[in-house]
């Protein structure tokens, strides 16, 4: 069967997203997997496998490279479990196998764990460092993460007319919005003068441009919508769920139909979600966005490549203030990864646990009003993978 | 034309190739700077040399290994003779009596002598040449300027009064008469080509091994003698043009008018990544590194970069290898403050003239904004593994 109307959340956790010198990728995970356990009200012996989203096993010595790490973490064996990555949609990926495992039938009860322990080096010597290091001798060298979808933002601002402080203010609204959430890395409010003023780290983008570099995990037990029905505390449903690869991680650059200007992974992914939710005015029909803001930028390009808004309209969507609190979209309700961070496999997993708390009317303070329908969305490597998860009521 | 002397050789063209800036950029080396002189000369006359000889004092590395990237930049990698020749600045004659040698054997040789301030590019033919070259002396002695024992890192000098006067009096007794004289002391060289009544050094700045052809090849539309010496290494060249040697000096002469004499390039820190490396994918890449090879697909027609497996736009398998051309637009840029080779490192992504892309670093002494017309350069990308890393990186199209 599909995952979309036949598999369910039934419990997640999150735990706070910040620089944890003191705990380790073993204690993160833990605390996610049976956080999400203790939320569903069911027992590890429930639980019949498990798949486990990390991204870069090398910046913690390599004990998140296999699914080993959940047995060992919390004492899961001799069941199944399987690390999966797919670059900034790792999470959405353990997410996404977990669910098929599901609809499948293969097994009833399955936990999807998301988890990343960046900040074992420093923030200078994590992703960055892979990235100039590990990367292809020749074609990759004087890449970064954000030297790349600064590319994106000098032509989409040369190209619309978009201005260096509307991109500033992704940032504004996004930190104002991390106030109301307690697990967020920065809870801090800025100004567009601080985010101008903040130091360079690929012109145009300055510090507060970028996502933090941040440890973190997130867990979610999914179920049939069956036995949900029948057995679950609480439950929200899959109503779609796309991926799409759509390029290389070098021959993208290198690809000259690429205009600069958004991200077709992103258009591709929504496409088969909202084909499957029912989807055909996004802005009208969902209640709540979460999206990868990895950088200022990305987050007006994601708001038009999911059709929220026309091309070059996502500055303008976004000045309207219908993407802030109280707006009729908000997007990236939780401070968006600008302020959690992205430890990179627990970031869409936590997404999907906001969009769950949102639905399910527990999300504190930053509780959408009668949120019914959410939609989570990730973008991995230069913009050439995107997972996008819808969730609803039942 | 004029045919080849009994000693001679005919030298079908040449070309001169400076830095971007008087002071090279930290990525420029001997052998970036040979691969800009040689490539507009083998791409203007058509021509594959049967042998390519090197002479530098600079090389990127000791004990040989120089004229291999070089000849994968200028795709004259496969059946082709090469020698480096590293011993003196003198090796920039040396190089042209070794290259007469081979033309009387029938042989067409590209010979390139530069450093990290020029390089000079000639092909030299048994006939059918602008201008006949010939060797018409050389001397040894024992006569040390500079050296470094082998071993050792530290070079050592000896007192320059001496040495300097000493090399040029031997090389004044090669040949009679007014000569263009090029010695590692410039201001003694100039003293002595002016009481000789030689024509007087036209380059602001000693280019080291490529000094002496630079003179030839400036100095080209008339008849001369070019006389070098250099730790106790002396030679010396006579110099008859024919018809279209004013051409080729003119052209010289406008690369070097156009030379800034000023501008700052930006510092590199070689040590600021420490990269993967792999031996075999530099061999089995070594196409699409040095010569930036693609793939043209028999299926939809698309230009691809970096050569794929099959084409990414349709699957196909036939795909023909196709070297990118070298000239485009900027599409965008930026410049990252976060890789850290440098304070800032300019990216750029390049629309290149004939269909693909290019996305890679700017030179350190540049910079470029979205439409600007820009030009792909050889340049040293990092030096990581112990080895040179080169690649292509962006500049000005105006420039150089």
């Amino acid at each position: 069967m599909p995952i979309a109307g036949e598999v369910a959340v039934i419990g997640v956790a999150t735990t706070k997203f910040g620089v944890h010198h003191d705990r380790s990728y073993l204690d993160l995970l833990a605390e996610a997997a049976t956080g999400a356990l203790a939320d569903a009200g069911v027992s590890l012996d429930q639980v019949e496998s498990a798949w486990l989203g990390t991204a870069e096993p090398g910046l913690t010595g390599l004990v998140g490279d296999a699914g080993t790490a959940v047995a060992e973490a919390i004492g899961f064996a001799p069941r199944p479990v399987t690390r999966v990555a797919n670059f900034c949609c790792t999470g959405h990926e353990a997410v996404r196998a977990a669910a098929l495992d599901v609809a499948a039938g293969e097994h009833n009860l399955v936990l999807a764990i998301g988890a990343e322990k960046m900040r074992d080096v420093p923030s200078r010597g994590s992703l960055v460092a892979r990235t100039v290091n590990l990367t292809h001798p020749t074609i990759a060298k004087g890449r970064t993460a954000p030297g790349q979808f600064a590319l994106l933002a000098n032509r989409y601002m040369a190209e619309y007319g978009v201005s260096r402080e509307t991109l500033a203010k992704v940032s504004v609204k996004n930190h104002e919005h991390a106030l109301r959430n307690p697990k967020a890395h920065f809870r801090k409010a800025v100004t567009v003068e601080e985010v101008l003023a903040a130091p360079i780290i690929a012109e145009p983008f300055g510090t507060l441009d970028c996502t933090p570099t941040t440890d973190g995990a997130a867990a979610l037990l999914l179920a049939p919508v069956e036995w949900a029905r029948k057995h679950a505390k609480q439950y929200v449903v899959f109503r779609g769920f796309g991926l799409a690869v759509t390029s290389g991680y070098y021959s993208t650059f290198f690809d000259p139909s690429w205009d600069f200007l958004g991200f077709r992974a992103t258009r591709e992914a929504s496409a088969v979600a909202y084909r499957q939710a029912g989807i055909t005015n996004p802005r009208e029909q969902l209640d709540l966005i979460e999206c990868h803001d990895c950088f200022t930028v990305t987050e007006l390009v994601n708001t038009e490549d999911l059709g929220v808004c026309g091309p070059g309209e996502g500055g303008a969507l976004l000045e309207s203030g219908a993407t802030t609190v109280g707006g009729d979209i908000p997007v990236n309700i939780s401070g968006g990864l600008q302020s959690c961070g992205h430890p990179v496999g627990a970031t869409g997993v936590r997404m999907m646990a906001e969009i769950t708390d949102q639905i399910l009317g527990r999300a504190g303070e930053r509780q959408i009003p009668d949120a019914k329908l959410g939609l989570a969305h990730t973008l991995g490597g230069p913009g050439v993978v995107s997972a996008v998860a819808i969730l609803g009521a039942e | 034309m004029p045919a080849a002397a009994d000693n001679g050789a005919s030298l079908l063209d040449a070309e001169l190739a400076l830095p971007l800036l008087r002071e090279a950029d930290p990525d420029e080396d001997s052998v970036t700077l040979a691969a800009e002189a040689a490539w507009p000369l083998l791409a203007r006359t058509g021509i594959r040399p049967d042998a390519l000889i090197l002479a530098t004092t600079e090389p990127a590395y000791d004990e040989g290994g120089n004229t291999q990237p070089l000849a994968e930049f200028l795709g004259l990698a496969g059946a082709l003779s090469s020698f480096e020749l590293t011993a003196t600045d003198r090796d920039g004659l040396a190089a042209i009596r070794l290259a007469t040698a081979l033309a009387a054997t029938g042989q067409t040789t590209l010979v390139v002598a530069s450093g990290r301030r020029g390089a000079v590019a000639l092909l030299l033919a048994p006939s059918n040449g602008v201008a006949t070259l010939t060797p018409v002396a050389a001397a040894t002695e024992e006569l040390r300027d500079r050296w470094r024992l082998a071993g050792t890192v530290e070079r050592e000098e000896a007192d320059a009064s001496f040495v300097w006067d000493a090399g040029i009096t031997a090389s004044a007794d090669l040949v009679d008469g007014p000569a263009a004289i090029a010695t590692p002391n410039p201001k003694a060289a100039g003293r002595a080509e002016k009481k000789r009544g030689g024509p007087g050094d036209p380059l602001p700045v000693y280019l080291g091994a490529a000094h002496a052809p630079a003179r030839i090849v400036l100095g080209l539309d008339q008849a001369q003698a070019v006389l070098t010496a250099a730790g106790g290494l002396a030679e010396a060249v006579r110099v008859e043009p024919g018809a279209g040697a004013a051409a080729v000096a003119d052209r010289a002469r406008a690369v070097l008018a156009a030379w800034p004499a000023e501008g700052t390039a930006r510092a590199i820190a070689w040590d600021g990544i420490s990269p993967y490396t792999s031996g075999p994918r530099s061999w089995r890449e070594r196409a699409q590194d040095f010569r930036l090879e693609g793939a043209r697909c028999g299926s939809c027609s698309q230009l691809v970069f970096p050569y794929p497996a099959r084409c990414p736009h349709c699957g196909s398998a036939e795909l023909t290898p196709e070297l990118l051309s070298r000239t485009g637009t900027v599409v965008t840029q930026t410049r990252d403050h976060a890789f850290p080779m440098s304070k800032s490192t300019g990216m750029a992504v390049v629309a290149l003239d004939g269909g693909a892309r290019f996305y890679g670093q700017v030179v350190p002494s540049a910079s470029v904004e979205i439409g600007d017309r820009v030009r792909l350069v050889p340049r040293r990308l990092h030096l990581g593994g112990g080895a040179v890393q080169y690649f292509w990186k962006v500049t000005s199209a105006d420039r150089g």
